[in-house]
């Protein structure tokens, strides 16, 4: 979930999002029969597993030194109330911000895109892909004391079975048969078929929770779950609606306690006083992304650090392979060489986007980017004459001498191209696109459409060709939805049909085993760089910023943003920890430079006036007193003794407001009472 | 007619209004594109399957008027106004969440416009056709003409965070521990400040033009000059004399923007972050919340409705006429 975000967040708002209105995954009905299996026991050892690249043990991932200081309250801004805390009906990114914390899923995706157990020590997976084992960590515990059994993993995925249809993954709820207890730390989960997205799509996916406490409601798909109480390493303390949510570090989490003392997350709506508050380092990270042209001057801040979040969708073109000339696939390899790619990166996304994959998954994502394809420019270059070329082979000419190409049969034909209007992006690479074709004689008309409009295109099928946007996954199993003749995505957008390539999009669905899969996920990319039922433009890049000038450790991925489960378990204090009203005092002198920190006992009565005595040869003294919402800094040369009061200049004057306005108003009352 | 046949009709009228306004809304974000849950199709994780079964989990996969009847049934027999879709909550104990901020952010910021707007306009209404006259009503205007996003963002900017003398976000600082109420008090209205100032920018312009109009064609009347005969002050004249009759009108506009403002501070509540009634209401639009929204409304609508009523009820106790017409 949590590896997801930024994609779900920024596309949510931005880009591709009532798309889903279409449809999502048709489950193949394909006989299991069929399927060649390997014959001996794959083991997956989360421990002993080196061999195999996509498993990883997470005490890799949870570094402790010990110069690491403990202690400390992150601040962790949400643009949005979380709208419930139940890990099965939770939606929203924000949602999971705080159940990622205080649950624990069995397994999760590191962010170098590896498994690691989280509650499951070790796991494996039968020969014929149907029954998956997991043993789990004997000291798990809940946060009440309570041990944590298999009892409560075979009650989980049993109430996924219910009230799954409810949940956000109701499109796989089907796959799973029934649950079985082995001993008090082993369970087995029994699958109708082999499912090779197993541990992506549901067992990273749904959060463990306790047995003891859920039994008892009644209506869990309706249970708000105010107070969770999870296995995860951080407690929930309060939440205030509107306002802020508290969590504070288990103690007894079986991983190892966090360093830092717990995670404020204050409720802020507008995303530029998100801005506004992380560049005074009143937040630690950035949950919302960076304008672009905000980064050159948050850079400049130091303590502040950039992380660019990959896409793990595109933004891309469709063409409607069920009208002529689209379905001919020498048009859409034409379309490729009409638009220069790398000016479009460079000039149009100012550099944050990676050239879009010919087999859709981006290059960057490992194992499953097949690293022997070549890129567009290797494949299709920037080159009008060759796409004119194309054109003339397929029979697309001028017929009556106007300077257009026309239909085989010498009727006109103008091309149909939509793109989004809210994305300025997206219109300028259409245009380009438009610009390329136009000059080897095709005609075609942009229109940038609304974003309804648009869907009700797709919907109805009614286009030539179509920019849109999203739909990815760290899965390559999303490219089943995507190019299967079957698949929801491809039914709405190309309506491509190739037999071969469905009979590929099935088999990696159903080979568990990664390196038989990998291999023909790296086939199925072949098949798309030679068909090209989509044109892949880029794989934009978000900004995400964090500080490292009170906490460090952060754990960042090309798909991951800092906020995530791994950076609250490695974030140690750089200082010493904070109160609400520190009095910071920094002596310098030309030779050694000096650093006295005096926390003030907390009288948040503001002024606070701080006494420090310093080293004889300093010769001037900064004195920053941070108080709730003002920093104020007073620099002055010391000569023997000097005393330095700083105030809070600001809440003077709201109250000199305040006060000047009711005394209007008294005022005002008072003249006429005298008459 | 007597007094109380007055106050009983006005009563029942009122019932009427606001039964409509209830109906109103409850259908009419039913009729929005999208329908319920439809943020939810913008939600890539979340399967078409998930977005209809919850439609038929909360019953909106019935016809329109069997969920309306149902809802009438619920709302006037039980008083209930159901469970917020997103917070999964009785709407009422969202909403009473919420409102307690909103009232001390919407009276106090009423209450301060409406006293800075009368003397403002009395002022100017004394000062007609000279600078001070044409400055107070052009500068009003222009912080009406401002969109409130925006005076709020310039404000959020310049306050918060290039002079650093206001809090960017909340309601008070959070996850500080008070040593006193008062401290918390005082923290209170720190943060309260930006939020307040940007209201009362853009509420003022209505009371001062009011006042300023209503007061130019109370000057000119006889019992002015008859005051100024008899020698009093030019501040009492206009204060005490000239003002009060201007009031009762002042009062009623009053009346129905404290009404108003309860959902009129929503962008003021989303730019600075502030937990009230408005930014639930923009929370409760974006994700079709529809019983939280009704819930908003019903509370709006039955605050306002019960301001005016308290107005024209004390009006036509203080003046006979308007019982008569």
């Amino acid at each position: 979930m949590n590896i997801n975000k930024p994609d779900v967040r920024t596309m949510t708002i931005k880009y591709a999002p009532k798309l889903l209105l279409i449809t999502i995954l048709i489950m193949v009905t394909i006989s299991v029969a069929s399927m060649a299996f390997q014959n001996t026991v794959l083991v997956l050892e989360s421990n002993s597993s080196k061999d195999n690249s996509i498993y990883a043990n997470i005490r890799d991932y949870i570094r402790r030194e010990p110069w690491m200081k403990p202690g400390g309250v992150v601040k962790v801004p949400l643009m949005a109330d979380p709208g419930t805390l139940n890990p099965f009906t939770a939606v929203s990114s924000w949602d999971f911000m705080i159940i990622d914390l205080v649950y624990d899923p069995l397994v999760t995706l590191t962010p170098d895109l590896k498994y690691v157990g989280r509650l499951a020590k070790s796991w494996n997976v039968s020969p014929d892909g149907l029954v998956w084992t997991f043993t789990i960590f004997e000291n798990a515990t809940w946060h009440d004391g309570k041990p944590v059994t298999a009892e409560d993993v075979k009650f989980t995925y049993d109430l996924f079975l219910k009230i799954g249809k409810l949940t956000r993954l109701a499109d796989v709820v089907d796959i799973i048969n029934h649950t079985e207890v082995v001993n008090k730390y082993t369970v087995k989960i029994y699958l109708n078929k082999p499912f090779a997205p197993f541990l992506y799509r549901i067992a990273q996916e749904l959060y463990i929770v306790p047995k003891h406490i859920w039994e008892n409601i009644t209506e869990p798909e309706k249970f708000k779950n105010e107070h969770p109480i999870g296995s995860g390493p951080f407690k929930f303390v309060e939440g205030k609606t509107g306002q802020y949510y508290r969590l504070k570090a288990f103690d007894k989490y079986h991983l190892g306690r966090p360093l830092i003392d717990g995670i404020l997350f204050p409720v802020i709506t507008n995303p530029d006083a998100m801005l506004l508050a992380f560049k005074r380092g009143e937040i630690d990270v950035m949950t919302w992304t960076v304008p672009y042209v905000s980064v050159p001057e948050l850079e400049k801040i130091p303590g502040v650090k950039i992380h660019k979040v990959t896409e793990t969708g595109a933004r891309f073109l469709v063409f409607n392979c069920q009208r002529w000339p689209m379905s001919d696939k020498r048009f859409r390899q034409a379309v490729h060489h009409v638009l220069n790619l790398t000016e479009v990166v460079k000039v149009v996304y100012q550099g944050y986007a990676i050239p879009g994959s010919l087999g859709r998954i981006p290059p960057i994502l490992k194992p499953w980017y097949n690293e022997n394809l070549p890129t567009k420019e290797e494949k299709y270059p920037y080159d009008l004459d060759k796409a004119a070329k194309l054109l003339d082979e397929m029979g697309f000419i001028d017929r009556d001498g106007d300077g257009w190409r026309d239909k085989p049969d010498g009727t006109p034909i103008e091309l149909v191209m939509y793109s989004p209007a809210y994305d300025p992006n997206r219109v300028r690479w259409g245009d380009m696109i438009k610009e390329g074709l136009e000059k080897i004689g095709v005609k075609v008309k942009h229109q940038p459409l609304e974003w309804t409009t648009l869907v009700s295109k797709i919907q109805s099928g009614d286009f030539d060709m179509l920019i849109i946007g999203g739909i990815g996954g760290l899965d390559p199993d999303v490219l089943y939805s995507i190019y299967h003749s079957k698949g929801g995505w491809n039914q709405q957008m190309e309506r491509y049909s190739n037999p071969e390539l469905d009979k590929l999009l099935e088999e990696q669905r159903f080979t568990v085993d990664p390196k038989k899969r990998i291999e023909i996920v790296w086939k199925i990319q072949e098949i798309l760089a030679e068909e090209v039922p989509l044109f892949n433009v880029v794989h934009q890049q978000f900004v995400f910023a964090y500080r490292t000038d009170r906490f460090d450790g952060w754990v960042v991925g090309p798909f991951t943003a800092p906020d995530n489960f791994f950076s609250y378990m490695n974030l140690y204090n750089v200082k010493l920890a904070g109160k609400p009203t520190t009095t910071t005092t920094t002596a310098t002198t030309i030779a050694t430079p000096t650093t006295i920190v005096v926390t003030v006992p907390v009288t948040t009565t503001v002024p606070t006036t701080a006494t420090t005595t310093i080293p004889g040869t300093i010769t001037t003294i900064t004195v920053t007193t941070t108080a709730p919402g003002t920093t104020t800094t007073v620099t002055t040369t010391v000569t023997a003794t000097t005393t330095i009061t700083t105030g809070n200049t600001g809440l003077a004057l709201g109250l000199l407001v305040v006060g000047i306005i009711i005394g209007f108003a008294v005022g005002f009352a008072v003249a006429r009472r005298k008459h | 007619m007597g007094f109380k046949e007055y106050m009983i009709k006005k009563i029942i009228s009122r019932f009427f209004v606001f039964f409509i306004v209830v109906s109103l809304v409850f259908i009419l974000p039913r009729l929005l594109p999208g329908g319920a849950f439809a943020y939810l199709i913008e939600n890539p994780n979340i399967p078409p399957e998930t977005r209809e079964e919850l439609i038929k989990s909360f019953g909106l996969d019935q016809p329109l008027h069997i969920q309306y009847i149902r809802f009438l049934h619920n709302f006037f027999l039980k008083g209930d106004l159901g469970i917020s879709f997103r917070y999964l909550k009785p709407v009422t104990e969202v909403i009473m969440e919420a409102l307690p901020w909103s009232i001390l952010l919407v009276t106090s910021s009423t209450i301060i416009s409406f006293t800075i707007g009368i003397l403002l306009g009395a002022y100017s209404a004394t000062k007609r056709g000279r600078v001070a006259d044409s400055i107070i009503t052009n500068s009003v205007m222009v912080f009406r003409s401002m969109p409130s996003f925006w005076l709020g963002l310039i404000l959020l900017l310049v306050f918060g965070y290039y002079l650093g003398w206001f809090p960017l976000y909340g309601a008070y600082t959070y996850g500080a521990e008070y040593s006193s109420f008062t401290e918390y008090l005082l923290d209170v209205l720190y943060h309260l400040t930006l939020p307040l100032i940007t209201l009362v920018l853009i509420q003022m312009a209505g009371y001062t033009l009011f006042t300023r109009n209503t007061m130019l064609d109370v000057i000119t009347e006889d019992f002015i000059v008859t005051a100024r005969a008899k020698g009093l002050s030019e501040r009492k004249v206009v204060y005490g004399h000239a003002l009060r009759p201007v009031l009762p009108p002042v009062i009623t506009v009053f009346a129905i923007n404290l009404g108003f403002s309860v959902g009129g501070a929503l962008i003021a509540e989303t730019v600075f972050s502030y937990p009230g009634v408005g930014r639930l209401m923009y929370e409760a639009v974006y994700t079709s919340d529809y019983p939280l929204l009704l819930g908003i409304f019903v509370y709006i609508s039955a605050f306002t409705l019960t301001a005016i009523t308290v107005a024209e009820i004390l009006y036509g106790w203080i003046d006979p006429r308007i019982r008569r017409g």
